[in-house]
């Protein structure tokens, strides 16, 4: 079964999750990147199937903001997640951390400090990577899944310059040492240059 | 508008439990008077009505005194093993109030009932204990006690009257055994003995179902219904009916809105709960046949109304088995 969610279904799914974990007096940070990111931030109009869950936050004893995986959800989370996908009618996996997968090659550079926070009910703070970290993940996405894929049409609305580009291409080189992958990595880089609005 | 529409579901699921319960305490006993005077014409399910008035004893107390009163006369023809199986579908709420019958049954000299004491009980009120007369045990709605006062607290007691309350109906082991709240396996045994006695009769296949012979119990028990003159007459038996599910389910929403006082859930988590608690009891309504309505997706805010529709459709179909003959 698959949904498509656009802004506003995001807000309302989000807030519910908010409030029901308020219910369970718990309160947990998530980072939220993919196509539910460019959707509240306003970047693109389209829907999204899912929201992806890249990281969990927390503020250690220091007050420093730290991240760590996804996996597990925690139970109330977990819990919370069905519960709205059965109130929405949406799938099971509206909300999953498929992507936190990318913490074993390692994140973006930088990620921690690109995030924009917004609360959703009492219980869920939603943190949203900002424009680096979106180029970085969207472009790693465009040349994994190829052209065809939303995520270069999304990398275009992102409008990157030149130098956005080649830094992320620089981050993204690290991700695979396969030979062609240099080669891909700089056919998708052309192909958003002879895009860009 | 939610507090208010809150209110208005608890107050209907209280009212309904108030008026199920003072209805069957006056067919056991003549020291209960219902407001309205009627008595019910149903097969009472005595765990279930204890457990039932501790819902809403906390509105009535005479409800509490008729449950202790009741532990101190009756307590032998109690089934532990049921009250403990039922209790587990109430909310924590009530079965902390379990101390307002056991401890006065432990009393009276039943220690089994020690047992069931979890000590977490609230003394804000210590029941007034009278003497409830003689039990009126021949008249039909008290079959179950009458035949646990004859043949022992047990499954087959239980079974008899669950059979002989369906008129004629069949019923497979699985239906008997959620209805009688015993085990399948002890329901097994109770069927094969009682089949084997010809007390019931067994409709063989693949699940095999048993029916017990209306008629031939109502010439056996020569159960009494009090007429309309004051006097009483033979009559057939009362129709039996699935009173534990349908008591957990009122209890439980009396529970949510009692959470959602407490803790000021949001519309939609107040909705969100009312759903949840649904689709735990959706299969204990539907063998009750309770006519469910249709739950589409949706935020759950938008369930309340479908919820309240829900409980509307429980507090009908109470009246309806309270008093059968006038539905």
């Amino acid at each position: 079964m698959l949904a498509y969610m656009e802004a506003s279904d995001l807000e309302a799914a989000l807030s519910a999750v908010g409030e029901l974990l308020a219910a369970e007096d718990e309160h947990i940070a998530i980072v939220v990147v993919g196509g539910a990111t460019l959707n509240l931030l306003g970047v693109v109009k389209r829907a999204t199937s899912d929201v992806d869950v890249i990281a969990r936050a927390f503020r250690a004893s220091t007050g420093e903001l730290r991240l760590e995986r996804a996996l597990p959800f925690p139970p109330p989370l977990a819990r919370a997640i069905g519960t709205v996908a059965r109130d929405f009618g949406l799938p099971e996996d509206w909300m999953n951390a498929v992507v936190e997968a990318q913490w074993t090659q390692g994140l973006p550079p930088g990620l921690p400090e690109d995030i924009t926070w917004r609360q959703y009910g009492p219980g869920l703070d939603v943190g949203l990577v900002g424009r680096r970290t979106l180029i970085d993940l969207k472009l790693f996405a465009a040349v994994d899944r190829g052209p065809g894929s939303v995520h270069l049409q999304d990398l275009i609305a992102l409008d990157p310059s030149v130098e956005e580009l080649r830094r992320a291409a620089d981050w993204i080189l690290t991700q695979d040492a396969a030979p062609e992958w240099r080669s891909l990595v700089h056919e998708v880089i052309e192909h958003v240059e002879r895009n860009r609005s | 508008m939610l507090n208010e529409t809150v209110r208005n579901i608890r107050e209907l699921a209280e009212r309904t439990l108030l008026e199920a319960s003072w209805a069957q305490w006056a067919v056991l006993t003549s020291a209960a008077i219902p407001a309205d005077r009627r008595r019910a014409w149903t097969i009472v399910d005595p765990e279930a009505l204890i457990l039932g008035s501790l819902t809403v004893g906390h509105r009535e107390r005479r409800l509490d005194d008729m449950v202790a009163s009741w532990a101190g006369s009756a307590a032998h023809l109690m089934s532990m093993h049921r009250m403990r199986a039922i209790t587990a579908g109430f909310p924590d709420s009530v079965s902390d109030r379990l101390g307002v019958f056991t401890t006065p049954a432990t009393t009276a000299g039943d220690k089994r009932w020690k047992r069931l004491d979890t000590g977490r009980h609230t003394a804000e009120y210590t029941p007034r204990i009278k003497d409830l007369g003689d039990l009126r045990l021949f008249e039909g709605p008290a079959l179950t006690l009458r035949l646990r006062a004859g043949f022992g607290v047990n499954a087959k007691a239980d079974l008899l009257s669950l059979l002989v309350g369906f008129g004629g109906a069949t019923a497979d082991l699985k239906v008997i055994a959620a209805a009688t709240a015993y085990t399948e396996r002890a329901i097994r045994t109770a069927t094969e003995e009682m089949t084997l006695a010809g007390f019931i009769h067994e409709i063989e296949g693949r699940p095999s179902s048993f029916y017990a012979d209306p008629k031939a119990w109502a010439s056996v028990l020569q159960a009494r219904r009090p007429g309309g003159s004051g006097g009483s007459e033979v009559s057939s038996l009362p129709p039996w009916r699935f009173w534990s599910a349908v008591f957990v389910f009122l209890a439980q929403v009396i529970d949510w809105s009692t959470q959602q006082e407490r803790k000021g859930w949001s519309d939609y988590v107040a909705g969100s709960r009312a759903r949840d608690l649904v689709e735990a009891q959706t299969r204990r309504l539907r063998q009750a046949q309770v006519a469910l309505p249709s739950t589409p997706p949706g935020p759950g805010g938008d369930f309340l109304d479908v919820f309240h529709d829900l409980v509307r459709r429980v507090a009908r179909w109470t009246s309806a088995g309270l008093y059968p003959e006038s539905s």
